[in-house]
């Protein structure tokens, strides 16, 4: 990693956050029980974004200013589970202690003493020392420890660190501002002990003066704690109450408005953060050559040419910031939102910090210009489009759509419809004409969604003029898929994910699949015949047959095979490439596990949305069981699956009411896949079956009441019925249904 | 259809019939819909009731009952697990018509609420 090379407003952007930490700290007072909030800073970013580079530049730039003590890097995922982060911490304090510079004896032995007080503390009451007290009264004899004494130890640890890190800032000098910086990399990397390293990390940052700043992967941290809790609980605690009690711990611990994220990061700064290529070179400047030797497409085409790459210059980090499927964009949005969104006060209070993010921003993207209008008259003002203008070009996104049209750059417009919620806080008056003022109106919401669809700008000009580009799903088609019920729903937010597609040629080919999806759901609208059911034999045509292959011949293949026969493939793909089952997708990426992958989690949940039938429903559940439980890696299976469905079993148990009896196959359907998979997620589904079922009780109950007792009719009385439907009619059937909606009925 | 007191064994009426038709929702002031539209709306109307009402007398069941219950009705005997709940519940009929009236007044409420707000609306723009 090249920390020399980074931007220096990027460093900039963490730095003053830590200065925003030094104001509180300073402002707070105790005699008036004022005190600064927890202090931990955090860097959020998906594997290969750059969050180490960041924190090491960060370290350095500080180190630089000598105006604060910053400790080593500390790496949780090296200590043993009985380790304890807090020792570590200390015996860094330690050591660097021992190399200030002349002290005196006095001091020395001050701070000596304090020290041994803190480490006794810390080690005494760590994981080995109680467990030996729990195991064998002599272990606990040896540590001259019981159970009193190392509460004892534990409640005096928070005074005897304060004492400890004061007492060793106390001989920096009259420069430092007594402050001490302790970086954590990758927090999120010790299974199996997390909830312990995150603990410390709350203690430390807790201390006056003591500010953590860790790196992670959100979405890795909360599953990784979820699952400990699961584990504390022995059982009594289902995955999904895990992951939001832990989705609680770490939003009390990481706090949007002390967290910045590598998404931050501009193309070009970005490109510094790719670790494959030689110092003095870049991604950039390898492509062009690759591309220069063979006349080959210019730059601008050749992240989404169709021709495979050969290795080795696959950009292996590079769908760190660009997303490969609108799903990706999508989930890269709700990463950032997550990561910041914050409506509290204390972001308003902190308008120049977003403002600094905001210029970054404009600087780094020249003539960058951000509005937002309404769509269409017709369209809800909670769909309104976000468009990013750049002079004569336009570029968006669709969530549900698909990639930016390479040759269509002027004049598109692509709906935002998840990200456009988010725009009506961004502009409260959207009439204003004054886009100065509604640059500093932004919120901490916004500035993600910005950036988030900066990231998709950004791809857009990469994918510009260059044949096959990324189809563009046109108002047309958009509105056709809005019009499409699968399984009785709309598709608002149901639609297909590739594979997670690294590097240029899988993220090629994921391009070229979902064009080839579009252009048939294209086709399907021009033919009038919305066939939900052919798009899932499609898309997992397209999937097995030419994603892992790049076989340009199969995707042609029209009309798609049989969903029988898709399945089978798909799992006879599957078992070939069953070769690294030990090792995340992520990790070490080929095609194979992506693929592995998107079997294994992606397709069941196309089987809960999207297929239409009950039978057909279960006969996918079926084949997938087959090739998830034949390969043997079913409970991983399930618990990605738990955390995907949990939003869709939510939102499904809620409709239920309205369904007959015999059209909810679904909760039994996912009955027999988790009781097969995985007693955890079978205990979730129970619970949404017990609801389900009392729902399904009382509407049988009122049923026999009201059978013989309420006389239904459809033709009776004197009603002038209207002959075409009628604003009023419309208005009289929405004052309807909120009755009935707040009367529980539906 | 008359509704008679199965637990008498004469055939005493116990109320006249819960109507649920076009015309009760011309007479609640939804007069504006089309055919599909009101058949749309009573059926809903009907759905609505069928759980509200569910609601309440399983409210007062026992977990026993409930489990006896349950078996009645996946059996599929519908004339049997009627009886057994007149059983249960023996007032069952004055539950079902009030949660029907009450149902009925929230339907006429809501409709004259939202028109008093348009008239007023109205009102304050032409002044």
């Amino acid at each position: 990693m090249r920390a020399a090379n980074l931007p220096e407003s990027l460093v900039d952007a963490v730095t003053e956050v830590l200065a925003i930490i030094a104001d509180d700290i300073e402002a707070s007072d105790a005699s008036q029980l004022i005190t600064p909030p927890p202090s931990t800073v955090a860097i959020l970013g998906p594997r290969g974004s750059g969050k180490t580079t960041l924190l090491q530049a960060v370290c350095r730039s500080l180190i630089d200013q000598r105006n604060c003590l910053v400790l080593p890097i500390l790496q949780p995922e090296v200590f043993e589970s009985t380790d304890s982060l807090l020792l570590a911490c200390l015996l860094n304090l330690e050591e660097l202690s021992a190399h200030l510079e002349k002290p005196t004896n006095t001091a020395s032995t001050g701070s000596g003493i304090v020290l041994s007080n803190a480490i006794r503390a810390v080690a005494a009451s760590s994981a080995g020392a109680y467990q030996a007290l729990l195991e064998s009264r002599e272990s606990a004899g040896q540590y001259s420890l019981d159970a009193a004494s190392i509460l004892r130890h534990r409640t005096s640890i928070p005074t005897l660190l304060e004492q400890a890190f004061q007492t060793v800032a106390d001989r920096l000098g009259p420069n430092y501002k007594q402050r001490t910086i302790v970086p954590i990399d990758d927090a999120d990397l010790s299974p199996g002990n997390l909830v312990s390293v995150m603990n410390a990390v709350r203690v430390l940052g807790s201390l006056p003066n003591v500010i953590p700043i860790i790196t992670a992967d959100l979405q890795q941290l909360e599953t990784a704690m979820a699952a400990e809790f699961v584990n504390q609980y022995h059982g009594n605690l289902g995955i999904t109450q895990a992951s939001h009690l832990a989705h609680q711990v770490l939003a009390k611990m990481i706090r949007p408005e002390r967290t910045t994220s590598t998404a931050w990061l501009t193309f070009e700064h970005k490109e510094q953060f790719v670790p494959l290529f030689a110092d003095g070179d870049n991604l950039r400047g390898q492509l062009r050559r690759v591309y220069a030797s063979n006349s080959g497409p210019n730059l601008e085409g050749v992240l989404w040419t169709s021709s495979p790459l050969t290795a080795p210059f696959e950009p292996m980090h590079l769908n760190a910031w660009l997303p490969s499927t609108p799903r990706e964009l999508e989930r890269l949005w709700y990463a950032i939102r997550n990561s910041r969104y914050d409506a509290s006060e204390a972001l308003a209070r902190r308008p120049q910090r977003l403002q600094h993010l905001v210029d970054s921003m404009m600087q780094a993207t020249n003539q960058f210009v951000v509005h937002i209008e309404p769509a269409r008259a017709a369209v809800d003002a909670s769909r309104k489009s976000l468009q990013l203008v750049w002079p004569n070009i336009q570029f968006g996104v669709a969530s549900t759509g698909s990639f930016v049209r390479s040759d269509a750059l002027s004049g598109v417009q692509l709906r935002v419809r998840r990200i456009a919620s988010y725009t009506a806080a961004l502009f409260p008056d959207p009439s204003s004409s004054d886009r100065d003022e509604q640059r500093i109106r932004l919120t901490g919401g916004s500035v993600s969604c910005v950036q988030a669809l900066q990231e998709l700008a950004i791809t857009g000009v990469l994918g510009g003029l260059r044949d096959p580009g990324p189809t563009y799903v046109g108002e047309k088609e958009f509105e056709f898929f809005q019009s499409l019920r699968l399984n009785g729903e709309g598709t608002d937010d149901t639609f297909f994910s590739m594979p997670h597609s690294v590097g240029v040629r899988a993220m090629s080919r994921a391009a070229v699949a979902w064009n080839s999806l579009v252009e048939f759901a294209q086709q399907n609208r021009r033919d009038n015949q919305p066939d939900p059911t052919s798009f899932v034999r499609k898309y997992i045509q397209v999937v097995s047959d030419y994603w892992t292959t790049g076989d340009d011949a199969k995707i042609e293949l029209v009309p798609p095979p049989s969903l029988a026969d898709a399945l089978e493939k798909a799992s006879g793909r599957y078992f070939s490439l069953y070769v690294n089952e030990d090792t995340d997708h992520l990790l070490d990426y080929t095609i194979g596990k992506s693929y592995c992958h998107w079997f294994e989690t992606i397709l069941p949940q196309v089987f809960h949305s999207a297929l239409v039938g009950e039978d057909m429903c279960k006969a996918a559940i079926e084949v997938w069981l087959d090739g998830i439980s034949g390969a043997g890696r079913s409970l991983e299976a399930a618990e990605s699956v738990t955390v995907r469905l949990r939003d869709r079993l939510d939102k499904r148990i809620e409709g239920q009411r309205s369904r007959k009896d015999g059209a909810h196959s679904w909760i039994y359907g996912y009955r027999d896949l988790a009781e097969a998979v995985d007693t955890r997620l079978f205990a979730d589904v129970l619970l949404f079956e017990e609801a389900f079922r009392e729902q399904r009780r009382n509407t049988a109950v009122g049923h026999g009441m009201l059978e013989e007792r309420v006389e239904l009719a459809n033709a009776k009385g004197s009603y002038e019925f209207q002959p075409h439907p009628t604003a009023e009619g419309a208005a009289e059937m929405r004052i309807l249904r909120d009755v009935l909606s707040q009367m529980g009925g539906r | 259809m008359i509704v008679r007191d199965s637990s008498s064994s004469s055939a005493s009426l116990v109320g006249m019939p819960l109507e649920l038709n076009p015309g009760t929702l011309w007479q609640l002031g939804y007069k504006n819909l089309t055919r599909q539209q009101t058949m749309t709306a009573l059926h809903e109307i009907y759905e609505t009731l069928e759980y509200v009402v569910g609601r309440r007398i399983a409210a007062r069941l026992n977990r026993g009952q409930l489990k006896e219950f349950e078996r009645l009705y996946d059996q599929g005997q519908d004339r049997s697990t009627l009886a057994w709940l007149e059983n249960a519940v023996p007032d069952y009929s004055e539950i079902v018509r009030a949660e029907y009236q009450q149902l009925m007044d929230r339907l006429e409420g809501a409709l004259r609420a939202a028109r008093r707000a348009s008239r007023q609306e109205t009102s304050n723009a032409s002044s």
